[in-house]
């Protein structure tokens, strides 16, 4: 017996979806604000005392590896005025706002705030930097400022076996490069697309020289949303957009739903 | 969170995406490679990689044109060949259906 087939619902979302401010603002709060995401990588960091800045949904985050060589992450915002702490990857002894040198400890604790001894009222303990979860897998660093969370290995799932079982090891693979983008679409859209090769046949020649979109499987398995497209056959013998005549065989392309 | 293992030697890229927007949206990605990976054959998977990525935008901006024009109220999605976007959206109704209900 063959594998069940997934099917979907007919209609798509409204698209009222794609441009209500409503929608835009819940999807903000109930997804990308409370949910991991990667924020870099374990190459980022190099010793005690050094961190970098990243986001999640747009709240600005630093990681950090404190002076036990443990990993933290904290809102990149100043408790004092909202300034925005860290703007690039540093390695020192604590983290000092530039401006007014409101100084914390690595351990997100507020150390130093200049004439705050001539304040009334004022309690270093209640102003430390706000915390965020942090986790990894492999060298990548995903973070959560949602406290309250389940943990990283809930909201990974089963993706960790699955890339395992097509035969990669992410421990063995090293930073290479980094790429940034900006799209003028709804995110929904975006995702939508990368979520089918329908249009691929008209819209990708190399891609469709490479891959055989028509032998791929898709899953669902929680929040994980996968395709799984074999090398075409005429890839290893035509003149490929590169050469695929190596150890992946079947590609992967993965949606990890925020959690 | 985006993962992607292209064919060929091993090769890995992550990255989130997010809405800057109601029709912006902003991402960014790591690559990796084990160590000593052919620098030449990373450079033609990279070109092959955005060639595909070009493609795909203008795609995507032209469904955010029409989508969001207001000229129809939803679509007609094929329910075996764009399973998973059936199943991203109900993903995407459950979490934000109770919250619009909240702010009625």
């Amino acid at each position: 017996m063959g594998r069940p087939q997934i099917e979907s619902r007919v209609e798509t979302l409204p698209y009222s979806w794609c441009a209500d401010p409503a929608v835009a603002g819940a999807e903000r709060e109930e997804i990308f604000r409370r949910s991991w995401q990667y924020v870099g990588h374990l190459g980022e960091l190099d010793g005690p005392g050094s961190m970098f800045p990243t986001q999640v949904g747009g709240l600005p985050l630093i990681v950090v590896l404190d002076r036990d060589r443990e990993l933290r992450a904290f809102l990149n915002v100043c408790r004092h005025r909202g300034t925005v702490l860290v703007n690039e990857p540093q390695r020192r002894g604590t983290i000092q706002c530039p401006y007014h040198a409101w100084t914390y400890a690595l351990d997100g604790s507020l150390r130093g705030a200049p004439r705050s001894k001539d304040e009334p009222g004022f309690d270093m303990d209640c102003l430390g930097l706000v915390s965020a979860q942090v986790g990894t897998w492999g060298p990548f660093v995903f973070a959560n400022p949602d406290l309250e969370a389940p943990r990283l290995d809930m909201a990974l799932g089963d993706l960790p076996d699955v890339v395992a079982e097509n035969g990669l090891d992410v421990d063995s693979l090293r930073f290479h490069d980094r790429r940034a983008y900006e799209i003028n679409a709804n995110w929904k859209i975006a995702i939508e697309n990368y979520l089918e090769c329908y249009h691929c046949q008209l819209n990708h020649p190399a891609f469709v020289k490479v891959i055989d979109e028509q032998r791929q499987r898709m899953e669902v398995s929680g929040l994980r949303l996968s395709q799984f497209p074999p090398v075409h056959p005429d890839a290893y013998t035509d003149a490929a957009p590169y050469d695929v005549s190596d150890s992946v065989t079947t590609a992967q392309y993965h949606i990890l739903f925020p959690r | 969170m985006k993962f992607n293992v292209n064919p060929g030697r091993p090769n890995l890229s992550i990255g989130p995406l997010w809405p800057v927007g109601t029709d912006r949206t902003a991402a960014w990605y790591d690559r990796f490679f084990p160590e000593g990976t052919d620098e030449a054959w990373i450079e033609q998977m990279r070109i092959f990689d955005n060639q595909v990525g070009a493609e795909d935008t203008g795609l995507v901006e032209a469904v955010q044109r029409g989508a969001a024009s207001g000229a129809l109220e939803h679509g007609r999605l094929l329910t075996r060949t764009e399973a998973l976007i059936g199943a991203f959206q109900d993903m995407v109704r459950t979490r934000v259906e109770p919250a619009l209900d909240r702010h009625e």
